[in-house]
């Protein structure tokens, strides 16, 4: 008696309130879900901030394909992973490792990335060491055949975007470093007569080029890395790296940051 | 009709003095702290593991993540399909520099009903429905009941009213404690964070031509609302087995089976077409909302709200033949 | 109570129930008028239940009418229940209620019943104090108590007892005798169902005895002793021609095994006792006949069988079984 007084009132006020609230909320929502309004959103494009490269972490972004994924290393860390431990040893460092990359990017995809998804647009311009591999899901796909007239032509246009690719990062951020992994051959046992390798060998070598270009851009040469004796430094594919083969990246990536790190 | 008044209010009365509604505030003000501290967690390792705080990188690095595992041959087709539609929509998110997951209190709350539409508010409503019916056969009272000069359906109306009400103080009472326990943790602020509606799924793709953007307390309060209807089937629902069963333990445990089922089914019927006309398939109406992949393709809001209007409807129908004609042993 | 036949409170017109084909209740028609307590006896089984939850339309007869003041149970349910207050079995109430909230939640189902009316039945009953106290807490007399409460609420015009007496001590039943007889003095009309004819024969003006969902019996009390006053009880020798002669004579029955109601006369297949319901005119020419035929009287005695005997018999002993 002597709750129910106050109690009725309250509760009856209270969770009629509440309905009243949520069949608004209902129609409101099927409304809003059947009869939407034309978007009139427009993209945003994040614009050039130099203050965030300003707060004082080591940023290493890792950009491309397969390689930089990691894809092939049981502890999927890849070379970027093992460079970014490297760098964390050093004296009063500290480091992120941002890794975009994604399997099977071609340059055309990395370059649409680029210039379009914020989020990697952001991290270009925090990053003070930009890993990169790209170009060998252009040139051939593991298993088909290689057929040098095609992949003559498909050179060139992935060469163009190369060049692309690195002034955009260059606009983006004036002072990174951009470490460039060339291309290995993986299949030599399925490429008795050399084509393959003679095609890996002339991108590698347009690719430098492009590298001299530009001051920030080095080349980190990756083909003698897996010689003759390759596969044992390749997984189970046959193709990607393993975890010694990645070590064996970051090494050579190591030497020059290293020396960066130095002057 | 007026004397329904007092029936309503003597329902109400009841359920609040079995203190059903304190043992629903004790579920939520238990599990919220638990699900906040977790939250907490999760962005605090992904903060650890990607080394930055700026939304955009962590967001981008999450889309690359999908695409990624996208691109594995052994990945599920319907994963894929999934995966592909979260790409694109995080990715519109990222385009249009609109942060789906902006931490404040009001950005957990809404995620946090969103998530608990499938299984947790329909359990919470079980708890106060599931025996409105039987616990009066249970105790004996039925016979005080349906001997008053008062119509038997306006004693079952009275009930069905009480089931209402409460149902909307219960997803009301969530959302609030959602809010002020969350809060403390992410701040109270982030009412008018951007939030985006208007996805719509086609296949693997998603269409954006109706995106807009909405201040996140409109997104919650239609959420809400969606919520509600949802809750409301799932009452009417288990008051119809709650007349049906005269054991309120058997009752609950029908209700209990099936609201699991419906979650399992939801999870795995992509390839069973007429599963769609199951109510649990379709509860998380939420899901139109937020522009996510419905569990079967084809379903849309309309469809999903006929399925469940059916459903309530049709449940209503059975509760009141019954009791309106069955004897009383 | 014929003065008052005029104004029946309660009419119960050859009313049957069919559950899954079988017929629980087979016809039972009796009517209850206004200010008179009306026992309902029969054994347990017997359909007395039945015949309660139809009275308050928890069940719907197959057949028949069921009248409250004139209003059609089934019918007119809401005019009709709210004339009658019941306790159907147990005093259920809502165990996590005090009392008065109890109450409060009855009200709220009939019309026009106030606070003042809440308090006045309290006081009725004799609740006192623990009127604020959770249900569960309460002992059965206080749920009965309360029950009786809830059922006075709305100012019925009949009140329904089932098995009242269920569960209550010998001082408690006394107590509930002289309330009753109260509440009847005050113009209520009160039915109360019982399986044991004892406890009920000094509250009822008059019963009705049911028997496998049919009414055997109905009348006041003495009424039905009337005939059982016609009890004889004969000792002679030899027994089996006797009771051949008796049978055969008119306006003589033998009644099987009465013996049980006593165990007094040790069954003795020579010497043991016999009992006729006759008329006491009768017996006379009965002595005539026997002696005629060389039967041996030792003693005749018109003896009635006590009222719990004589429910056995009407009901052949179902109470026991």
């Amino acid at each position: 008696m002597k709750t129910s007084r106050w109690l009725w009132p309250l509760l009856a006020i209270s969770s009629l309130a509440a309905c009243l609230l949520l069949i608004s909320g209902l129609i409101y929502g099927i409304s809003t879900i059947l009869y939407p309004a034309e978007s009139n959103l427009q993209r945003v494009n994040v614009e050039r901030d130099d203050q965030l490269n300003e707060d004082g972490v080591w940023t290493i972004l890792a950009l491309g394909d397969s390689i930089t994924k990691g894809t092939g290393d049981a502890t999927s860390k890849g070379y970027a992973g093992q460079v970014r431990d490297a760098v964390d040893a050093w004296d009063d460092t500290e480091v992120r490792l941002i890794n975009m990359a994604v399997n099977g990017y071609t340059t055309e995809q990395l370059h649409t990335q680029i210039e379009q998804q914020n989020g990697v647009i952001v991290s270009i311009q925090q990053a003070d060491a930009i890993l990169l591999s790209i170009g060998v899901n252009d040139l051939y796909t593991p298993g088909e055949e290689v057929l040098p007239e095609d992949v003559a032509d498909s050179m060139t246009q992935a060469l163009s975007r190369i060049e692309d690719i690195v002034q955009a990062l260059t606009e983006l951020n004036t002072d990174v470093r951009i470490l460039y992994t060339g291309l290995y051959h993986p299949l030599r046992e399925i490429d008795p007569d050399g084509e393959l390798a003679a095609l890996l060998r002339e991108w590698n070598y347009q690719v430098m080029q492009v590298a001299d270009a530009y001051p920030q851009v080095v080349f980190v040469p990756t083909y003698d890395l897996f010689g003759d004796n390759g596969t044992r430094y390749l997984s189970g594919d046959h193709y990607h790296p393993n975890e010694e083969g990645y070590k064996r990246i970051a090494a050579r990536i190591m030497q020059v940051l290293e020396e960066d790190w130095h002057e | 009709m007026n004397s329904l008044l007092p029936l309503v209010r003597n329902e109400m009365l009841k359920l609040w003095k079995k203190k059903r509604f304190f043992v629903i505030i004790g579920i939520i003000a238990v599990l919220i702290p638990i699900f906040t501290y977790a939250q907490l967690r999760v962005s605090l390792d992904r903060q650890e593991q990607i080394g930055t705080s700026d939304w955009r990188v962590s967001l981008q690095q999450r889309i690359n993540d999908y695409a990624n595992r996208m691109s594995s041959p052994r990945v599920i087709e319907e994963w894929r399909k999934w995966m592909s539609v979260e790409v694109q929509r995080l990715q519109y998110y990222l385009d249009h520099d609109v942060n789906p997951e902006e931490p404040s209190g009001v950005t957990f709350t809404r995620e946090f009903v969103k998530n608990a539409v499938g299984l947790f508010v329909p359990l919470l409503v079980m708890v106060i429905a599931s025996d409105l019916v039987s616990s009066e056969h249970a105790q004996g009272t039925i016979k005080l009941l349906l001997t008053r000069p008062v119509s038997r359906w306006k004693v079952l109306l009275s009930k069905y009213l009480a089931m209402l009400l409460y149902v909307s103080l219960i997803v009301t009472a969530l959302a609030a404690l959602c809010y002020i326990i969350s809060g403390a943790v992410f701040g109270y602020g982030g009412w008018h964070a951007p939030t985006l509606i208007g996805f719509q799924v086609a296949g693997a793709d998603i269409d954006t031509s109706n995106v807009n953007m909405i201040a996140q307390w409109r997104f919650i309060l239609m959420e809400l609302g969606l919520v509600f209807y949802t809750g409301v089937l799932v009452g009417c629902i288990a008051l119809m087995v709650s007349v049906i069963v005269r054991s309120t333990a058997a009752g609950m445990g029908i209700m209990l089976a099936t609201l699991i089922a419906g979650t399992i089914l939801s999870n795995m019927v992509s390839s069973w077409e007429s599963a769609k006309y199951f109510f649990m398939v379709n509860m998380d109406l939420v899901r139109y909302l937020s522009g996510d992949i419905p569990p079967i393709e084809g379903m849309n809001l309309s469809f999903s709200l006929w399925v469940l209007t059916v459903w309530a409807a049709a449940s209503i129908i059975v509760s009141f033949s019954v009791f309106t004609r069955r004897d009383v042993y | 109570m014929s003065s008052s036949k005029a104004s029946a409170v309660l009419k119960v017109q050859n009313v049957k129930k069919k559950i899954k084909n079988k017929w629980i209740i087979q016809g039972v028609s009796f009517a209850i008028y206004e200010g008179e307590v009306f026992g309902f006896l029969g054994p347990n089984g017997s359909g007395k239940t039945t015949t309660i939850r139809m009275l308050v339309d928890l069940i719907r007869p197959t057949e028949g009418t069921i009248e409250v003041c004139g209003k059609q149970v089934q019918k007119e349910h809401d005019a009709a229940l709210q004339q009658i207050g019941s306790i159907v079995e147990n005093p259920e109430l809502y165990p996590y209620l005090t009392g008065w909230e109890n109450l409060e939640h009855f009200a709220g189902m009939l019309p026009g019943v106030t606070y003042d009316r809440i308090r006045e039945v309290t006081d009725i009953v004799g609740m006192g104090a623990r009127m604020h106290d959770k249900v569960r807490t309460y002992s059965l007399g206080m749920r009965q108590r309360l029950g009786i409460a809830q059922a006075l609420l709305g100012n019925p015009k009949l009140l329904i007892l089932d098995e009242p007496t269920n569960g209550l001590d010998p001082q408690g039943i006394k107590e509930l005798r002289a309330f009753i007889r109260k509440l009847a003095d005050g113009g209520l009309s009160i039915f109360i169902s019982s399986h044991l004819l004892s406890e009920v024969q000094m509250m009822c003006d008059r019963v009705a005895i049911i028997r496998r969902g049919a009414v055997i019996a109905e009348g006041r009390v003495s009424e039905l002793l009337q005939d059982a006053m016609n009890r004889i009880q004969w000792r002679l020798h030899p027994r089996d021609q006797a009771q051949e002669l008796l049978t055969r004579m008119d306006g003589v029955e033998l009644i099987e095994d009465a013996g049980r109601e006593d165990d007094l006369h040790p069954v003795d297949d020579e010497w043991s006792y016999i009992w006729t319901q006759m008329e006491p005119e009768l017996v006379p020419q009965a002595v005539a006949e026997l002696t005629k035929h060389g039967v041996s009287i030792y003693g005749v005695e018109v003896k009635p069988p006590s009222l719990e005997t004589l429910f056995l018999t009407l009901t052949e002993g179902e109470s026991i079984e």
